[in-house]
């Protein structure tokens, strides 16, 4: 197998407290973050539609899960879900339990309780997600205030403390800094630092390098797997980069219209590709180093169609309208589950053909 | 293409860029900073020059300057002989046809309120409706969107279809030269195989050149004849693709590479392919 698939392999033995729960079988210890059967209703322009159709995932205490999937999979969705920040008008069905707490249904100001303080939060674009008009000390200041109740000393010490932890150069000059005087990476740095304020539970990494440079992406990867590794906080990380999921989670999750149609540890689902959305993604990744024919690289595999609008998504199998193995069945009914290997488990009812 | 064989489509010669930065204090002069300090490379008829770098080491300055938006410092850019900031406005516009852009996002790229029959149409200058009409249809074709396509508005499409009408505003003056700034950055993985595909079909029957610029090694691989790679306003490592990004001489593009994890093999059966997209030829 490549280096990649090795790398992957590699990396999750490295971390070996990593025991994820299998989704079709979850396991006797509670979970950090146990989501059932979670839907999610939205009010588009055409009506009421399904933009999150049962997903279940469960997280264990220190590990670390990527969800993985193109625009509008409902990666992104989940998330918003977890941190109770889905748009006004959503409705929500199922359960989401972090640490055997529903928030499902939780008022407002309970679920401010815990977003920056169990859960820790840090978004795709640093520039936004920051305030430009306060100081990085005091942003990073403002959730230590909030839930810890430190006093302003105090939550400024910890401030330095935390932005000395997250690398960031000159960090006692730069506590009165605003964010307009850091580059993109030493931005966010700034809101991983914020993010790790409360010494959360759980991590939510949603694109965190996608609007950095390739060296800078990976400076800032390395932080959050060191973090991850000596704080022992769980991360939900969301990215359409397969490369940035095969060095970060020890399991992935693949999602396509709302569903989560493949899951399992990290390194065996890049090396036996079951569903065919993921051989589809695979295969349409253009490769560093791919062989030329006559001086020219071959075309690149394509997915047929294009991911369907919400309204308009297939009662059965999400992918039936662009999968070359449909057949009749697939578009009966939403495809369960099938085991595929060690806690793998593809959303394809033939995936013994397939594989 | 023929008689003009041996001259290159485009030749780029000791370009240098300054600007100049807000004064900071009255009595000292204002600040300059050099966006490109000495940039030479030449792209022939029908090749892919590709320029890969870091935000902040001048690809997008290079893409101002062979656009002719803005002029150099010092030194030329010549396109098919001719030094294109010594042209008069009115043969600049003229020129104009012969070189064309693609931009990033294509959410930005394309006015909302107008249609795309007259987003597409908007480099033709002087050319007869009637003809105007056949030509936005051809384009529309040559990128595998409909002729009826000409009547909606961009946000009837999706972020793929939007980049093909970017693509078709930049074919319909018949361009030597298509310049492209990050053209498939802001696509989903499978979108993005599709415009590479037909970013690949074009050069094939139409003989476009393309100076793609790109931060993604895989795709600039995948795309380009020869990479020029920039740091700091230089170009530090120029030469065919696969020298420059399998055996690379530079330090800086053994960073670069060094932070692109490697890419995971693509697994498919070739008994079971997975259906492929084919676009419309001709």
């Amino acid at each position: 197998m490549d280096a990649w698939v090795a790398a992957a392999r590699a990396d999750r033995n490295l971390r070996g407290r990593g025991h994820n729960v299998c989704v079709s079988s979850p396991s006797m210890l509670e979970p950090l973050l146990d989501v059932r059967d979670l839907r999610v209703t939205l009010n588009t322009a055409r009506g009421p539609a399904e933009a999150l159709r049962g997903i279940d995932l469960q997280l264990a205490r220190g590990a670390t899960l990527g969800l993985i999937g193109e625009s509008g999979c409902g990666k992104s969705m989940t998330a918003m879900a977890v941190m109770g920040l889905l748009p006004s008008g959503a409705r929500v069905s199922g359960s989401i339990r972090l640490n055997g707490q529903e928030l499902v249904g939780l008022p407002d100001d309970a679920m401010c309780a815990l977003r920056g303080n169990r859960i820790g939060i840090v978004f795709q674009e640093p520039m936004t997600a920051l305030n430009p008009l306060h100081t990085i000390g005091a942003q990073i200041a403002e959730p230590l205030r909030l839930h810890k109740g430190m006093t302003r000393s105090a939550a400024r010490a910890e401030a330095l403390r935390l932005l000395e932890r997250v690398q960031l150069p000159n960090a006692a000059q730069r506590l009165d800094a605003y964010p307009h005087q850091l580059s993109g990476g030493q931005r966010q740095r700034v809101t991983i630092a914020i993010a790790l304020a409360c010494g959360p539970d759980l991590l939510i990494a949603d694109e965190p390098t996608t609007a950095l440079d390739v060296t800078i992406q990976r400076e800032i990867l390395d932080l959050i797997h060191t973090l991850v590794d000596e704080t022992g906080m769980a991360l939900l990380m969301i990215s359409h980069d397969l490369s940035v999921m095969a060095r970060m989670v020890a399991r992935l999750l693949v999602m396509y219209g709302g569903t989560v149609v493949e899951s399992g540890p990290t390194g065996e689902v890049f090396e036996h590709l079951t569903h065919p959305y993921t051989r589809g993604l695979f295969a349409a990744r253009p490769r560093l180093g791919a062989p030329r024919v006559e001086g020219r690289k071959p075309r690149l595999a394509t997915i047929a169609g294009r991911v369907p609008e919400l309204a308009d998504m297939p009662h059965g199998c999400p992918f039936a309208d662009r999968c070359a193995w449909v057949v009749e069945a697939c578009r009966a009914a939403p495809p369960p589950p099938v085991d595929v290997g060690t806690a793998h488990a593809a959303r394809c009812i033939r995936v013994g053909e397939i594989a | 293409m023929t008689a003009d064989a041996d001259i290159p489509l485009l030749e780029v010669r000791d370009v240098v860029k300054r600007y100049h930065l807000p004064r900071e204090s009255l009595f000292a002069p204002a600040p300059v900073v050099e966006a490109l300090r000495g940039v030479s490379f030449t792209v022939r008829s029908g090749r892919s020059l590709g320029i890969v770098g870091e935000s902040g080491s001048g690809k997008s300055t290079l893409a101002r300057l062979v656009m002719a938006l803005e002029a150099p410092t010092e030194g030329s850019v010549h396109l098919l002989g001719r030094d294109l900031n010594a042209l008069s406005p009115a043969e600049l516009i003229a020129a104009r046809r012969d070189f064309q852009m693609v931009f990033q996002d294509p959410y930005g790229s394309l006015d909302p309120r107008q249609r795309v029959a007259r987003i597409v149409t908007e480099p033709l200058i002087g050319v007869p409706e009637g003809e105007a009409r056949q030509r936005v249809a051809e384009a529309l074709d040559a990128v595998g969107l409909r002729a009826s396509d000409a009547d909606k508005y961009p946000h009837e499409f999706s972020g793929g279809q939007r980049q093909r009408i970017a693509i078709a505003r930049a074919l319909i003056t018949r361009p030597k030269l298509i310049v492209a700034d990050e053209p498939v950055s802001a696509l989903d993985v499978s979108v993005q195989a599709q415009v590479l595909n037909l970013l690949a079909d074009l050069q094939e029957h139409l003989g476009v050149t393309y100076l793609f610029i790109s931060h993604d090694l895989a795709v600039v691989d995948h795309v380009c004849d020869e990479v020029a790679v920039m740091q700091a306003g230089r170009i530090v490592e120029y030469g065919p693709t696969e020298q420059v990004l399998h055996r690379p001489a530079h330090a800086y593009t053994r960073a670069l590479l060094a932070a692109v994890p490697d890419a995971p093999s693509a697994r498919v059966d070739p008994a079971h392919p997975i259906r492929t997209n084919p676009l419309p030829q001709e």
